[in-house]
């Protein structure tokens, strides 16, 4: 019964969308008044209310093992502990898509409730939201609905989560990702509002900087957690892939730093209106597009979820219909709206005009690298797969050249031109000290280093001493410090510093050992010591005992690699030493026939600083949201 | 100038639009163009303590069904493929890396779809034969292997792929 009561909720929720949109569609052009904007409101209410009870009561289905169910039959198990059982839910398609809709739905019912109802854009707020959330609650409804039963036999038990999703990184990466992506629904209401009401007087970026600012700081720690699981549990033994889906993460998180960007320059200078309307659209569309391009199936990636072309079709359409709709609003729309000044070359906002048309031409060559494999199968008939490398050489300049425009834009004023050569002095001292330190730590490195390294390196090191450079002067000189600025960006800086030295000093051996069977080198002995085999409830485990001795210091390990008994999947489990520096990491591969083992033992440098500069800058946007409640 | 320059706001994302439907379009004709490979050796014992060799099912047209006791859409699945078995369609299940008791007890449970059940339960015929997992469904014809489709078998995939054959 509660299965149907939930369904039942959310196509009441779907319902009430629907009538809250035609509503006010239907009272278009009339002279609106207070009860019809109430009226709508409440249904608006209403409806988000009902499909967070819905929500409440399918984990309560979950939680209480209702294998009739036939998602929480596919997808759970009752020998999970209670959270397992909770994040199950958005472990595969169906699941995630209505954890999805909750957080849009709960998104937009904080923004509408917080929005001046007398405000004359209301009404288009409450239509645009009303109109995003009806078409997913269809999708939902008609195409992955989660409430399907399983009648009139339920199974006894169900078939388990995926194992690599049996981490505590699962309960929480995929929550804070979406609330990322659907965090920028509302300053895309907001836009699609402003546009459709089409009287541009009033100033719109105040209402919903905070907004933005909060989804860009979900949408990277969603991010950031997706990479550092990745690292520890899947043993991949990195942080970054450029799998299709990062990259379609990576689009719109690109997207949103420029709009964060570009928002601030217009309430700031009033420069880059019409601009920033069009980046604010563009950040939700290109979140539309990934779930598009995962849930469709279209492209091969870890994360795909079951390959249904019917779903992607529809996903499609939905992505196709609000992008024109919105972007068919920004174009007919946007020709009247009038920048208050002009960009004054040379001036704070013309850098970080300049940086937002690196940012989008980055969005652009990660797009190419994601649907080029698809226009050379469908069109040539060959595979080719982007990697890597493709990234790296595009990335590597775009990145130099943001450095020096964030450099020169640190040391420029609003609307006003710079003065070359005393911007040239104040960035002397951090220049001379970024290629000396650069020199520095690229000859530790006792092998040569690429020219896309040294460029990544100086890029971070430079961003870092700029920033350090311009706290110390002003609190000399006992300036104001813009805080949030500086965290954010030393934290980029820091990500940048780190990223390269990872990929200079780190290396990797891959070993084939018999048991009791020794490697030595000059910089380090290992041993394979001992294998064992466990058994456990669900899963077998074998575990193999390594030490290793580096540096005269001895290190044990223990790898293991588990066989789930339900499913047959074989998971690796790497044993990881960290220390300040470097991470030791040990994977156990594959068996071969004369009965040895594979390893791969990986030294990874400062890869923890990665995620810990990720911290600094979402510290730093949290300083900011804070500064402006 | 200005006027058409808007035009392309539009006219990108139609493009994108209409490259995605055509790639959408184009995959799902791949997922169902015959494929022609000869079903590979084997000697299996069945649930019922059979042996059960490629010979012995050389001619005729068979669906040979991957399915386990753990495995739930193949719960889903099973009124569909009792239908088929009430039709006259001779169905050969392969009992994929499963326990024999639990296996012979879903069948006892459940009532059985499968003329006879095949038991690998080191999974060594399926992976010749290039299971990816359960449920999976091949059609055997003359001992060629012309049809397969990964997951639960429905009545679309059905009429789309396999009916023409029965």
């Amino acid at each position: 019964m509660i299965p149907e009561i939930s369904h039942l909720l959310t196509i009441l929720a779907a319902g009430l969308f629907l009538f809250s949109f035609l509503v006010i569609l239907t009272t278009n052009g009339l002279s609106v008044t207070d009860s019809i904007i109430r009226l709508s409101l409440n249904c608006f209410n209403a409806a988000t209310i009902f499909l967070i009870s819905a929500f409440i009561l399918y984990i309560y289905l979950a939680v209480m093992n209702d294998f009739s169910v036939k998602y929480i039959a596919m997808h759970s198990n009752s020998d999970l502990p209670i959270f397992y059982k909770i994040s199950s839910i958005w472990s595969s398609h169906e699941g995630s898509m209505f954890l999805w809709i909750l957080f849009l739905s709960m998104w937009l019912w904080l923004f509408v409730n917080r929005l001046d109802t007398q405000s004359n854009l209301f009404r288009y707020v409450i239509f645009f939201s009303a109109m995003v959330l009806l078409f997913f609650l269809l999708f939902l409804l008609v195409t992955s609905s989660p409430f399907e039963r399983i009648l009139p036999l339920a199974p006894s038990n169900g078939g388990d989560i995926n194992p690599v999703l049996q981490d505590p990184a699962l309960v929480i990466h995929p929550p804070m990702l979406y609330l990322g992506y659907v965090g920028f629904a509302v300053p895309f209401v907001y836009i699609c509002a402003y546009l459709a009401h089409g009287e541009f007087r009033q100033g719109w970026e105040t209402i919903i900087q905070k907004w933005s600012l909060y989804a860009w700081a979900f949408l990277t720690l969603g991010i950031g957690l997706g990479s550092w699981w990745a690292y520890y549990e899947l043993g991949w033994g990195g942080y970054w892939f450029w799998d299709p889906v990062e990259n379609v993460a990576l689009m719109p998180w690109l997207a949103a730093t420029a709009f964060t960007h570009s928002i601030h320059a217009s309430t700031k200078s009033g420069v880059l209106k019409s601009w920033t309307l069009f980046l604010g659209l563009t950040v939700f569309i290109l979140s539309l597009f990934g779930a598009f391009i995962v849930r469709s199936g279209i492209i091969d990636s870890v994360h795909s979820f079951a390959n249904d072309p019917q779903r992607g079709l529809t996903l499609l359409l939905i992505t196709g219909v609000i992008s024109l709709i919105s972007f068919g609003l920004f174009s007919f729309r946007s020709t009247k709206i009038v920048n208050s000044r002009l960009v004054v070359s040379g001036s704070k906002e013309s850098f970080l005009s300049l940086n937002n048309i690196l940012m989008i031409t980055s969005i652009f060559s990660v797009f190419l690298g994601v649907i080029y494999p698809l226009i050379t199968q469908y069109f040539y008939s060959t595979k080719v797969s982007i990697g890597p490398p493709y990234y790296n050489t595009i990335f590597a300049p775009l990145i130099f050249i943001a450095a020096c425009f964030i450099a020169l834009s640190v040391e420029s004023k609003w609307q006003r031109k710079w003065k070359l050569t005393e911007t040239l002095s104040k960035l002397g001292i951090p220049i001379l000290i970024s290629c000396f330190l650069t020199f520095i730590v690229q000859s530790l490195h006792q092998y040569s280093v690429s020219l896309i390294q040294m460029i990544g390196l100086f890029s971070g090191i430079f961003i870092i001493s700029i920033y350090s450079f311009k706290l110390l002067m002003n609190s000399l000189n006992r300036e104001f410090i813009n805080w949030s600025s500086a965290v954010s960006h030393l934290g980029f800086g820091l990500l940048l510093f780190s990223i390269a030295c990872n990929s200079i000093f780190s290396y990797e051996k891959n070993l084939k050992l018999n048991v009791n069977e020794e490697y030595i080198s000059e910089q380090l002995e290992i041993s394979f010591d001992d294998l064992s085999l466990k058994d456990e409830s669900n899963h077998q485990r074998i575990i193999a005992q390594i030490n290793m001795k580096i540096h005269d210091k001895t290190i044990s390990f223990s790898p293991e690699k588990r066989k789930y008994f339900t499913r047959g999947q074989v998971t690796s489990e790497t044993d990881i030493e960290a220390t300040f520096l470097r991470d030791i990491y040990i994977n156990i591969g594959e068996q071969l026939d004369d009965g040895s083992w594979t390893f791969r033992v990986q030294f990874n440098y400062l890869i923890k600083w990665i995620w810990f500069s990720v911290l600094l800058m979402i510290l730093g946007i949290l300083i900011r949201s804070r500064a402006m409640v | 100038m200005k006027s058409k320059i808007r035009y392309i706001f539009l006219l990108v994302p139609i493009s994108i639009i209409v490259f995605f439907a055509y790639v959408i379009s184009e995959s799902q004709n791949e997922a169902s163009q015959p494929l022609n490979l000869e079903l590979p050796e084997f000697q299996l014992q069945t649930l019922d303590d059979k042996t059960l060799s490629e010979e012995d099912i050389s001619t005729g047209t068979y669906l040979i069904n991957v399915w386990a006791s753990w495995c739930i859409t193949c719960r889903v699945e099973h009124p569909f493929l009792i239908n088929l078995k009430d039709k006259g369609v001779p169905i050969i299940g392969l009992n994929y890396k499963d326990n024999k008791d639990d296996a012979i007890n879903w069948l006892k449970d459940f009532k059985s779809p499968y003329e006879i059940s095949l038991h690998d339960f080191y999974g060594t015929f399926a992976l010749d034969l290039g299971v990816t997992g359960a449920p999976e469904t091949y059609l055997l014809k003359d001992g060629i292997i012309v049809r397969r489709h990964i997951g639960e078998l429905n009545i679309e995939k059905w009429r789309q792929d396999f009916a023409e054959f029965f």
